[in-house]
């Protein structure tokens, strides 16, 4: 996992090793430049110098020798004039030869180039030694205006000249003499002079700079080299390298300091390298701990560009599209898919496009031809501006699940199937009882109604005169005929209540229970009891149902109250638990608490002979109440009265 | 059937029993005789023989005044013949008490939709029954059948 970043930097330090394989052994290139070019530098300064004093100095002295051969050309054409001028009658007078010779002795005698002596015209008399060149007229003419010699330093041709008028005793030009003095030789003296000079200074000034570079070495370079030795080597990787400079052979505090900072670096980057390396050491077990997940893992796991090219693949990728890890890499995953499933699969891929972060289960059939299921999970992995880079794909096998579930839904459907087999039976067996229940209705009743019927005909046909038992034992068969007559009411009720449909409806409970006593009082008109309604009760209930439930309570405490003096009956509504609960009282008979489970259990009854009823009535109320989703409860004791409560779930 | 010596003159009003229970049927006849009402009772034993009755083309003063009709019966039920009797103009006329053995109130209120014009309840208690045959006999047999009771 080691980054780019990292990877680069000791490549680039290996090659300035391969650049300079004897580093460390001398001093570096940078140091020697800089040797070589204060040495060069100083060099440099005192040649520039040497040149400098040198062309001055020759400037300087071309000067001095020109104005030096000026003047003494001066006093020479000084003297010369004035001899000849004291010669002039001679002269004028003499040989041409021997003013010839004369010139020329004169010339020798003055070191002079050129003499001329010439008349004012311009016509040579007599030649000295040289090329004896004509005077040009321009300073003959000059000569002889009241100007006096003329002298003529001409600094190119390194010659100096001289036009010096002679008088004669009228102060008339009688003649005019031209010489030049020979100034090479004199220069060519100066410029040795100078360059000796210059000589001297450059090989000063080399001393200097070699004195200088050894100071340097000394005091710089060396430390330096040191330094850079020490560089390198922690450059190579070498961490432990130290410069060893100490006070003394660091040449100067400041070098001193560098080296010290330099140590201080080194130390420090053998101990981010002991940093460095434990981390390295972790992320690589950590990589490897990574890829052995990954690449043990048997789901398909992938990485691929947006466009769909894989840029990794597991091995259980491989192995499932038989393919070599290098075939799959930079190619699109839907190339290996069978034909069939690409065109599915594109337009998938294609609405994942938008939604990022997504999950599907995904039918597709493998290379080998068969069904497979995956749940595909698809992330995008992205840059740190949350750029898209690409996705990562983890695709797990569910065709175990899948069948399991089609099996699942199969059963499923057989079982719904099967449910309603059995509900429609159901529904057939329910009518068909009911249509039992009606038979019973009506097919046991029937003879019940006649045996009724018959005994009192036989009991009226026996006439007044009859033996007393017999007319009992007669009315003792119509009691027990009614009775049964009564349970199968009884029965049918409790049938009934069972299967109606409750239908909830605002009830006025007072006055329900009003119309059952009132419905009780018809049957038995008799009866003296003393009737407590609560006005004003109200119920959400199922009127008919709760009618029943209500004149069953009733009618249970309307026998029980058979036997008392005097007989109360009290039908209210009370809180209890902060619920409205309601109530039918009755001083009666009462029960023993401890039999209190046996109450509503269909023909279990607390009492027996002329109290006794079917047995049926308390679990035709429990029922009701019951499916109104409430509660039924009893209070009493042996000959303290009964209190029935029962709530209405919704009331 | 009670004999009466004015009845060649002024013949007894004639009650179509229909029940197929022979029980019931002895019982019926007994509540209808001790009622003390004056008449001939026809039987019929299931709803078509009623219908046959009713609708063979007899003389009109053969016609029952009143048909006391169990609702549960055999082949046509008692229901059925209700709405025949009501559909027949020769038969629409004649007063009919439904007989119910039934506890649902339903039957009763089906029959009072196809016209009947009152029920006895056929219950275990044979005194009772015989109470309540007495009363809507008297009630719809001296209604219809018999002269006012100024004219007698």
């Amino acid at each position: 996992m080691t980054n780019g970043a990292t990877r680069r930097a000791p490549r680039e330090s290996v090659g300035v090793a391969q650049r300079d394989p004897d580093a460390g052994f001398a001093v570096s290139a940078s140091s020697i430049t800089l040797s070589t070019r204060i040495i060069g530098a100083v060099t440099g300064l005192a040649l520039l110098g040497a040149v400098v004093i040198v062309t001055t100095a020759h400037q300087q002295a071309r000067n001095l020798v020109f104005e030096q051969e000026a003047r003494e050309g001066q006093l020479l054409a000084e003297a010369l004039r004035v001899a000849i001028e004291g010669e002039l009658d001679e002269l004028t007078g003499r040989d041409t030869n021997d003013t010839e010779a004369l010139v020329q002795r004169i010339g020798r005698a003055g070191h002079l180039n050129e003499l001329v002596l010439a008349r004012p015209d311009g016509t040579v008399i007599a030649r000295g030694p040289g090329t004896g060149r004509a005077v040009p007229p321009a300073q003959i003419a000059r000569a002889l205006g009241d100007r006096g010699t003329v002298t003529l330093v001409d600094r190119a041709h390194e010659r100096v000249s001289f036009t010096v008028p002679i008088r004669d005793a009228a102060n008339r030009a009688a003649l005019v003499l031209a010489f030049e003095r020979n100034v090479a030789a004199t220069l060519d003296t100066g410029w040795r002079h100078t360059v000796s000079r210059a000589i001297g200074a450059f090989f000063l000034s080399g001393l200097l700079a070699v004195a200088a570079v050894a100071l340097l070495r000394r005091s710089v370079l060396r430390p330096m080299a040191a330094l850079a030795t020490q560089a390198k080597l922690l450059g190579h990787g070498d961490l432990t390298a130290r410069s060893g400079l100490d006070g003394e052979t660091a040449g100067s505090r400041e070098m001193q300091g560098l080296a010290a900072a330099f140590d201080t670096m080194g130390d420090r980057l053998q101990e981010l390298e002991a940093q460095r390396l434990d981390a390295d050491l972790s992320l690589r077990a950590s990589e490897a701990r990574y890829r052995a997940t990954v690449e043990a893992s048997d789901d398909l796991i992938s990485r691929m560009l947006a466009d769909g090219r894989l840029t990794f693949v597991n091995d259980a990728y491989c192995r499932y599209y038989r393919r070599d890890r290098e075939d799959l890499l930079g190619r699109r995953f839907t190339d290996f898919l069978p034909d069939a499933e690409r065109a599915p699969l594109q337009q998938l891929w294609a609405r994942v496009e938008t939604e990022g972060d997504a999950s599907y289960e995904h039918r597709s059939i493998d290379p080998h031809g068969s069904v497979r299921w995956h749940v595909w999970s698809r992330r995008a992995v992205r840059d740190s501006e949350g750029g898209l880079l690409e996705y990562q794909c983890v695709a797990h096998d569910i065709t175990a699940r899948k069948i399991a579930e089609d099996k699942l839904q199969g059963l499923n459907v057989e079982l719904e199937e099967r449910v309603r087999q059995r509900t429609s039976d159901l529904e057939v067996a329910v009518r068909e009882l009911e249509s039992f229940s009606y038979s019973v209705a009506h097919d046991l009743r029937a003879p019940l109604r006649s045996i009724d019927g018959f005994g009192q005909i036989l009991t009226e046909r026996l006439g007044p005169a009859a033996d007393a038992e017999t007319v009992h034992l007669l009315a003792r068969i119509r009691q027990r005929a009614q009775d049964m007559g009564v349970l199968i009411d009884d029965l049918l009720t409790l049938a009934q209540v069972a299967r109606t449909d409750i239908e909830r409806t605002r009830i006025d409970l007072s006055s329900t229970a009003a119309d059952c006593i009132a419905a009780l009082r018809r049957a038995e008109p008799g009866r003296d009891i003393e009737i407590v309604i609560q006005p004003g009760m109200e119920a959400s209930a199922d009127a008919g149902l709760l009618r029943i439930a209500l004149l069953q309570l009733l009618d249970n405490a309307w026998k029980f109250t058979r036997y008392v003096e005097k007989p109360r009956i009290e039908i209210g509504v009370t809180r209890k638990l902060n619920q409205a609960v309601a109530y039918v009282r009755d001083n009666g008979a009462g029960f023993d608490m401890a039999y209190v489970e046996r109450l509503f259990t269909a023909f279990r009854r607390l009492h027996a002979g002329e109290l006794s009823g079917t047995g049926i009535g308390l679990a035709i109320v429990q029922r009701v109440v019951k499916r109104h989703g409430g509660q039924l409860w009893a209070e009493s004791a042996p000959s303290q009265g009964a209190t029935f409560y029962f709530t209405l779930a919704g009331a | 059937m009670s004999t009466n010596p004015s009845s060649l003159q002024s013949p007894l009003p004639r009650i179509l029993l229909v029940e197929d229970n022979e029980d019931d049927e002895v019982l019926a006849m007994h509540a209808i005789r001790s009622a003390g009402i004056p008449c001939e009772v026809d039987v019929a034993r299931d709803g078509e023989e009623a219908i046959a009755r009713l609708t063979t083309r007899e003389p009109a003063r053969q016609m029952p005044k009143l048909v006391l009709l169990d609702l549960n019966l055999p082949k046509l039920d008692g229901l059925e013949v209700l709405r025949r009797l009501r559909a027949d103009l020769q038969t629409r006329h004649i007063p009919v008490v439904a007989l119910t053995s039934s506890r649902e109130s339903q039957d009763v209120l089906r029959a009072y939709q196809l016209g009947a014009n009152g029920y006895v309840r056929k219950p275990i208690d044979f005194d009772e029954f015989r109470e309540c045959a007495r009363v809507i006999l008297a009630h719809w047999i001296r209604l219809n059948v018999l002269p006012p009771p100024a004219n007698r």
